[in-house]
């Protein structure tokens, strides 16, 4: 199991970890081990976010202001640090997901031309 | 910005945020260990998959902390950590650098002690920048601070409106009886004279008009000195009469402890404002007063000098030529001091450029001691950025260390200075090393870490980081750019050192040449004893002179004394009284005109006891008494002034002083004698026969040939004898008084020798540091020139050189500013010019001397370098 998700992992380009972080807040509030499931669901297991990578992302992302962390009871009744996005965070999300539209577009291209 | 707000409450509360995210990291594993469960794993298995993908906590929790952590501290623990392994792997160069440190920071932190109490912060009483002392001062005269007449002072406070109050006080004594006599000294003070200090009693009340009334009990306000010695500190005192030789008083206040604005006052009577002081006599009261709101002292001034014009007017007689100085309080407590203390802080502050050079000196040499090490770290990856924040941590270190060391041995320093009680430096026992004293010390001491950090960083080019990897180690000698920073380090040195050099020297050489000056009496084996009769008990010229005489019969029959004889006004005690005189058959000059004489009452043994000679005519005789004419001596000063070329033995004057219509014949003259300071030329003098002007406040003066101190208890015991109820006022001897009155010299002359000395080893270590760098970088070029046959001279020519070039140029510079800063040195000269010639090339050749010492030992190693050794070394 280890190793099909070594195979099938894949290198998260710089910066997306960031945007896939928001991008899963702004569903809902979320604590750390739910944001890497989230990930991991969502791309069918293809993108596995390492805790290493997560959890200081998560603070550089609280220390711009675009999260807010704050402890609550998960429906399970366990405590756990839930982030959720700021106004701030959702701005910054909108121009991630530009950004990386124009990136993939531009990767697209060049990789194959039309 | 804000997410700085975010770190700030990270560093704050860095305990919180780490347990945080230690928890949230736990219940990531737990959730994980479920999941695995749920899916099917065995339990420990779930656990350990868990925590294998989570892996290392530490690390996480690490790369975590990396986000918030400021980025520029995240390696100064580590900077501060290479800083302090770098200094233990060189002891040596490390206390050289701490202890130089020390000493700059400790002495200017304790200066900038004293000129803060003294210069900075304000006197002790309320709104003091309102307070002024008010002068006469005689237009002809140089004295610009003339006591002043108390119907002067009376019109004065009639008729200016720039005071709030104005006070005047006068002197006075309380001689006190009981078990242990004493005569304490105090004041006379008007009614306002606490409004204007703006101070009232600790304790019991202040001046009541009732206390001057004729007929009330004599009033005083003890001060609290007075008060804990003398009445053991007891408020029972308050309200009681205490027993005086006649009658008594009654202390009805005890001012708050510290409070003696006046000096060394022990007690403060109320001065009666009699009409007839209005009646113009005398100059003896000082006048001190506190500005109205709005007036500044220039206008007190300016109002004072029109009032002392109209009474110049009204009063032609008396105030011919007199006028009038306000100063403020603050300038006049600290104005003698003031230029010494300025003088002292640029010595100090030398003496500091002088340390951090040497200091800045030695870094440079050991940062280019490890440019491979640098060179390496950099080729390794370290940022240039980084080799200079490593390069401002170890200066930033060993500024902590000295600079600490340094406050230390401020607190010393001001502890032992405070004891030592230099007189010359008012409100001393004020001085401490205070909160902005401390505050002085620590910006002093980051100042210094900052320079010497970035200095030594700024030295090393980029090139200069890359250049030792790409050729072989040292086989170009230094940097030349850093060399050329070195030397001019060194000029500097030199060049201030012997502006040190130069004031010190010259104010050294004035004290010998003041000391050396002739004062006119032959000071050794001279006791001193001063006594003051009661009026009450001894009325009358007929009982002082019974008392007086019998005393020098009896004083005369202790073994060991040769002379002895009494005098009313030593020499070099600060005061002699003065006034006008007249010469019998001249004109009586204009009012304001006439010539001033010091005057003094002697018996007709002083002279010989003082060892002063009579030059012409005859001395003082037993025979000079009541009922025979009048006569006085004369000093040469008096004959010059009054009859040049011409003789004076014979002369009638009349002088304006206690029976000012007798006729006084001169018929002696005695050599001059320095009675105002040894650095004050003789004043015109005449002495008056004791038998003709009984005196009761006389003074004893013994010559023997034995320790003069070992004759007091022997003295005591004839006075005793005499009056057992008779204080003893004063015991001394005259040399004690001469050394008194060079205190104010030696102490500044002192500190500017030990500045000096400091600077002089300073610079001698950094010229060494010098060379030695510069024989140890150049020994294989040495080598080669032994080796093609080179001289020892030409070796020797070469080191030194290289390092008197920049001694010589430091000393140029040096003399240049030197006799620009000695003027500065004015009042503590004597006898000498500032830029004296002898005393500035002295100074030179020393510091030539101790350079070519300095120089010797790196020189003399030069020498020895060993051709076969030092090629064969990179071979």
């Amino acid at each position: 199991m280890a190793a099909r998700r070594v195979a099938l992992r894949a290198e998260l380009l710089p910066g997306t970890l960031d945007l896939l972080i928001l991008k899963t807040l702004s569903v809902q509030p979320m604590h750390g081990y739910g944001i890497a499931q989230h990930i991991g669901r969502l791309s069918a297991e293809a993108l596995r976010v390492e805790e290493g990578s997560l959890y200081p992302a998560l603070q550089r992302l609280r220390l711009k202001g675009w999260v807010k962390a704050e402890w609550k009871l998960s429906p399970t009744r366990r405590r756990a640090r839930y982030y959720a996005l700021t106004p701030a965070g959702r701005r910054q999300l909108a121009q991630e997901v530009s950004a990386f539209d124009r990136l993939v577009t531009a990767v697209r291209r060049v990789v194959r031309p039309a | 910005m804000i997410s700085w707000f975010r770190r700030l409450a990270w560093l704050l509360d860095r305990r919180r945020f780490e347990a945080e995210l230690g928890e949230e990291i736990r219940i990531h594993e737990e959730m994980a260990a479920e999941q695995a469960r749920h899916e099917g794993m065995a339990p420990d298995e779930a656990g350990f998959a868990a925590r294998r993908r989570v892996g290392n906590r530490a690390q996480l929790a690490e790369a975590a902390r990396d986000v918030w952590r400021p980025p520029a501290l995240g390696d100064l623990g580590q900077d501060l950590r290479y800083a302090l392994r770098g200094l233990r792997r060189q002891p040596g160069y490390a206390a050289a650098a701490a202890i130089t440190l020390m000493l700059a920071i400790g002495a200017t932190t304790a200066l900038f002690s004293v000129l803060d109490a003294l210069l900075l912060r304000p006197l002790p009483y309320r709104q003091a920048d309102r307070m002024v002392q008010v002068w006469e001062h005689k237009r002809t005269s140089d004295n610009r601070e003339n006591l002043v007449s108390p119907a002067n002072f009376l019109d004065w406070h009639d008729r200016a409106r720039s005071f709030e109050h104005l006070a005047a006080y006068t002197w006075s004594s309380l001689p006190l009886a009981g078990n242990t006599p004493a005569v304490v000294y105090g004041r006379m003070v008007t009614g306002n004279f606490y409004s204007v200090m703006g101070a009232r009693p600790a304790l019991g009340r202040g001046f009541l008009p009732g206390d001057t009334l004729v007929g009330a009990p004599r009033a005083l306000i003890v001060s609290h000195a007075l008060w804990s010695t003398r009445f053991g500190g007891d408020s029972a005192v308050i309200g009681k009469p205490i027993p005086l030789r006649e009658g008594s008083a009654q202390i009805v206040g005890v001012m708050p402890e510290g409070f003696r604005p006046l000096g060394s006052e022990e007690y403060w009577e109320p001065w009666p404002m009699q009409s007839d002081l209005r009646t113009r006599r005398g100059r003896y009261a000082m006048v001190v007063g506190r500005l109205r709101t709005g007036a500044a002292a220039e206008d007190a001034d300016r109002e004072l000098k029109g009032i002392a014009a109209a009474l110049e007017q009204e009063h032609p007689k008396f105030n011919a030529e007199w006028g009038t100085r306000v100063v403020p309080l603050g300038e006049q407590v600290t104005g003698g001091a003031r230029p010494v203390l300025l003088l002292l802080a640029g010595a100090i502050a030398s003496v500091l450029l002088i340390a951090c050079l040497n200091v800045a000196n030695l870094r440079l040499g050991q940062v280019l001691a490890r440019r491979t090490e640098l060179a390496v770290r950099t080729a390794l990856g370290a940022s240039r950025t980084r080799i200079i924040r490593q390069m401002l941590a170890e200066g930033l270190v060993l500024a902590a260390i000295g600079g600490a060391l340094g406050i230390i041995a401020a607190i010393a320093g001001v502890r032992a200075l405070v004891a030592a009680q230099v007189t010359l430096i008012p409100r001393l026992e004020e001085v401490t090393v205070s909160l902005r004293v401390l505050v002085f010390a620590l910006g002093l001491t980051a100042l210094i870490g900052l320079a010497f950090g970035l200095a030594p960083a700024l030295a090393l080019r980029e090139d200069a980081l890359r250049q030792p990897l790409s050729r072989r180690g040292g086989e170009t000698g230094s940097a030349p750019r850093a060399r050329r920073l070195r030397g001019a380090l060194v000029s500097v040195q030199v060049a201030l050192s012997l502006m040190l050099l130069a004031g010190a020297s010259l104010s050294v050489r004035s004290l010998g040449k003041l000391l050396a000056v002739d004062p006119g009496f032959e000071p050794g084996g001279v006791l001193t004893v001063e006594l003051e009769l009661p009026e009450e008990a001894y009325a009358g010229p007929g009982r002082k002179i019974a008392f007086y005489e019998t005393l020098v019969e009896r004083v005369r029959g202790i073994p060991g004394i040769t002379d002895i004889g009494l005098v009313n006004f030593l020499p070099l005690r600060g005061f002699t009284p003065g006034t006008g005189f007249q010469v019998v058959g001249r004109p009586e000059p204009a009012a304001g005109q006439a010539p001033s004489t010091q005057l003094i009452v002697a018996d007709p043994g002083y002279h010989q006891a003082m060892g002063t000679p009579i030059l012409q005519g005859r001395g003082l005789t037993p025979a000079d008494q009541l009922g025979t004419p009048r006569v006085i001596l004369v000093n040469q000063a008096f004959a010059r002034r009054a009859f040049p070329g011409a003789d004076p033995i014979g002369q009638r004057v009349k002088v304006a002083y206690a029976e000012p219509d007798s006729i006084l014949s001169i018929v002696g003259v005695v050599a001059d004698m320095r009675r105002d300071g040894l650095d004050v030329e003789p004043a015109p003098m005449v002495v008056y026969p004791f038998r003709q002007y009984p005196f009761g406040y006389m003074t004893l003066v013994v010559r023997s040939s034995r320790d003069p101190e070992a004759l007091a208890p022997a003295i005591r015991a004839e006075i005793a004898a005499l009056d057992r109820s008779l204080p003893v006022l004063g015991v001394e001897t005259l040399e004690s008084r001469i050394h008194a009155t060079t205190a104010d010299r030696r102490y500044p002359m002192l500190l500017l020798s030990l500045l000096a000395s400091l600077a002089l080893v300073l610079s001698a270590v950094g010229l060494y540091g010098v060379l030695a760098y510069l024989v140890g970088q150049r020994a294989r070029e040495i080598g080669i020139r032994k080796a093609l046959g080179a001289s020892r001279g030409a070796i020797a020519r070469l080191v030194l050189g290289e390092g008197f070039r920049f001694v010589l140029l430091g000393v140029v510079v040096g003399l240049l500013a030197a006799l620009f800063t000695t003027r500065y040195l004015g009042a503590l000269l004597y006898g000498l010019a500032p830029n004296d010639p002898v005393t500035l090339g002295a100074g030179a050749l020393i510091l030539l001397a101790v350079a070519a010492l300095a120089a010797w030992i790196p020189a003399r190693r030069a020498l020895r370098v060993d051709p076969a050794v030092t090629l064969r070394e990179d071979g």
